[in-house]
């Protein structure tokens, strides 16, 4: 039996971010960019999305007058990527 | 864009390989304090043996403050400059600094107001060996290990052979193979890992 994907998760670029935010504590908006060769604007856009579902927190600040964007994945999304990952797994069983 | 299960894996696959820890130490402050004490024992060794010079260790007590002071000067811009993403490593290393900076403190500090100069350099030895040892095991780079396993084998041949022109000796051949050579290979994998990037 399949088990349904989280659509919030089933998108690349929101996929790739979640996947960088698993393995580190915390990142840069910056990093992410890097990582993932995303625009800054599509970046934003699926940054906005999931903090909107609470999977990841987004804290604003500054450092030497640029514009400092974090991000930090929460519990929910940590749960939310696990459970993610073992759906995924009933559709790649033989 | 839409994406199938496979597609969904190679981009976690992918990415999870992206945000592997990557040296980001370039082996300065290994190298800049394992020259510092190099040269510091070296002077005073000379000092001690083929002078008559009383105040033998005074290179120790120009060196090793202004070399605190450029620690703490240098750090203070690296942090400005920090790297964009914090991994689990930097937090682990973040406490491990400042074990060993508190503990080599208080020996450097305390043990020559109470006089314990035949301990002095074999207890630095042992402060030295647990912080290469484990920093070496924590950023996955084994000359910081072997570094640590020789400041331990010193450590102990100095505290069965107390006496100071054999610990200037052993202390300089501590610093040489535990800070200088893996600072330099240290400093050459960093080099590396940016022009691959």
């Amino acid at each position: 039996m399949f088990k349904e994907l989280d659509p919030l998760l089933h998108s690349q670029l929101r996929l790739a971010i979640m996947s960088l935010l698993m393995s580190v504590e915390e990142a840069e908006f910056t990093y992410l960019k890097e990582k993932t060769g995303a625009s800054s604007g599509n970046l934003s856009v699926q940054i906005d999305k999931l903090k909107q579902a609470e999977y990841i927190t987004v804290t604003k600040s500054f450092r030497d007058n640029y514009p400092l964007t974090i991000c930090k994945k929460t519990k929910k999304g940590m749960k939310a990527f696990e459970s993610y990952v073992d759906n995924l797994k009933s559709y790649l069983k033989p | 864009m839409e994406m199938n299960e496979k597609q969904a894996l190679l981009v976690i696959e992918e990415m999870i390989n992206k945000a592997k820890t990557e040296i980001k130490d370039n082996g300065f402050y290994f190298l800049f304090w394992g020259w510092l004490v190099f040269i510091a024992a070296a002077i005073n060794y000379y000092l001690l043996m083929y002078t008559d010079y009383t105040y033998h260790s005074i290179p120790w007590m120009i060196m090793m403050p202004l070399g605190g002071v450029i620690t703490v000067i240098a750090s203070i811009r690296d942090k400005k400059k920090r790297v964009q993403v914090k991994t689990y490593v930097d937090d682990m290393m973040k406490y491990m600094v400042r074990a060993f900076a508190i503990s080599l403190f208080i020996v450097c500090f305390t043990m020559p107001l109470g006089n314990q100069w035949k301990a002095f350099y074999p207890t630095i030895m042992i402060v030295y060996s647990i912080w290469l040892y484990a920093s070496g095991g924590m950023l996955k780079f084994k000359p910081l290990m072997w570094g640590g396993i020789l400041n331990w084998v010193l450590a102990a041949v100095g505290y069965i052979y107390p006496s100071t022109p054999i610990h200037l000796i052993l202390i300089a051949v501590a610093v040489l193979g535990g800070y200088i050579i893996p600072g330099y290979l240290l400093k050459r994998r960093f080099e590396k890992d940016v022009q691959g990037a």
